[in-house]
């Protein structure tokens, strides 16, 4: 390795999945996870970093979101067009079924990636938030321990929410 | 993962994000909803004050004592201006009428940073018998 291409050289890390999977990503990728990106600034980093919460799957996900945010900010792109084609991919992104949805968003809060947490939270709130009372119940599996003269007052309390 | 096994702090954050409608309706989901949504949770109100950069509108619910017991009850959807005097007083500002009044040692206001103004329309601006006020607040843009 010649000293002029070593300059030019990007830095890579190794990222292992809770199931054994090794992802390779540049650094502009990586520093995207808060928690790697402290690792690199307190110089902790080694290029070998395990994951023990997040699944293979999950993480390609995950690296996929952190390359394209990556790459669209870093582009000569101006910064309406960037935000544009970010909120696209962010929407497309999002179409995804309920698990996985919950998976990136217990990931993103795993690897504190601010955006993608709140782009999961946003996204799990708007699926919630026209369900009925029942269907949430259903949803989350919570059982209701209201008796009915309670529920009959909180409803009551509430009841311009219902309307 | 399934809805079911959200931990309690990432469901608190995806709660804050609900329109005031919709979590005003759920607190009749459960008990630990409703105490989730409106005791409120240390956390809910953290997560509230994370994202308050990112939205136009939420919803606060704290239940304080009020100052000598003494808040006009029709204010309900005025605009109100609310500051942080310091870290043991919260002030609050009718602005239709000019009204001020303090509300002493509302237990969460660690939570809240000192300094802080914002002004709000407010809606079921109530108080009960044990002179517990309940305020919801809407951020006017």
């Amino acid at each position: 390795m010649s000293s002029s291409t070593e300059l030019t050289e990007k830095k890579v890390f190794l990222l292992k999945s809770l199931d054994g999977v090794i992802f390779e990503v540049e650094e502009s990728v990586a520093v995207q996870l808060e928690v790697i990106r402290e690792l690199i600034e307190g110089d902790c980093a080694r290029p070998f970093i395990s994951l023990y919460n997040v699944t293979s799957e999950i993480l390609a996900l995950v690296i996929e979101y952190c390359k394209h945010h990556a790459e669209t900010c870093s582009g000569g792109t101006s910064a309406t067009i960037a935000d544009e084609d970010l909120k696209t991919f962010d929407n497309e992104f999002m179409n995804v079924d309920e698990n996985i949805l919950l998976e990136l968003c217990s990931a993103a809060d795993y690897l504190d990636i601010k955006s993608l947490f709140e782009l999961t939270c946003r996204t799990l709130a708007s699926l919630i938030k026209d369900r009925t009372i029942i269907e949430v119940r259903k949803m989350f599996n919570v059982e209701n321990d209201f008796s009915v003269v309670e529920e009959k007052a909180v409803r009551k309390e509430f009841a311009w929410a219902f309307k | 993962m399934r809805l079911n096994e959200l931990p309690t702090d990432l469901l608190v954050d995806v709660l804050s994000r609900l329109p005031e409608k919709s979590l005003c309706r759920f607190t009749c989901v459960s008990k630990e909803w409703q105490s989730l949504i409106s005791s409120p949770h240390p956390g809910f109100v953290k997560a509230l004050r994370r994202q308050r950069l990112h939205r136009k509108s939420y919803l606060y619910i704290w239940n304080i004592s009020l100052f000598d017991g003494n808040v006009e009850s029709d204010v309900e959807d005025c605009s109100l201006r609310i500051s942080i005097v310091d870290t043991t007083k919260i002030s609050i500002c009718n602005l239709s009428t000019q009204e001020k009044a303090i509300l002493p040692d509302p237990d969460h206001l660690g939570h809240v940073e000192e300094g802080w103004e914002n002004e709000y329309g407010v809606r079921n601006f109530q108080s009960n018998q044990s002179s517990q006020i309940q305020i919801r607040f809407v951020e006017i843009d």
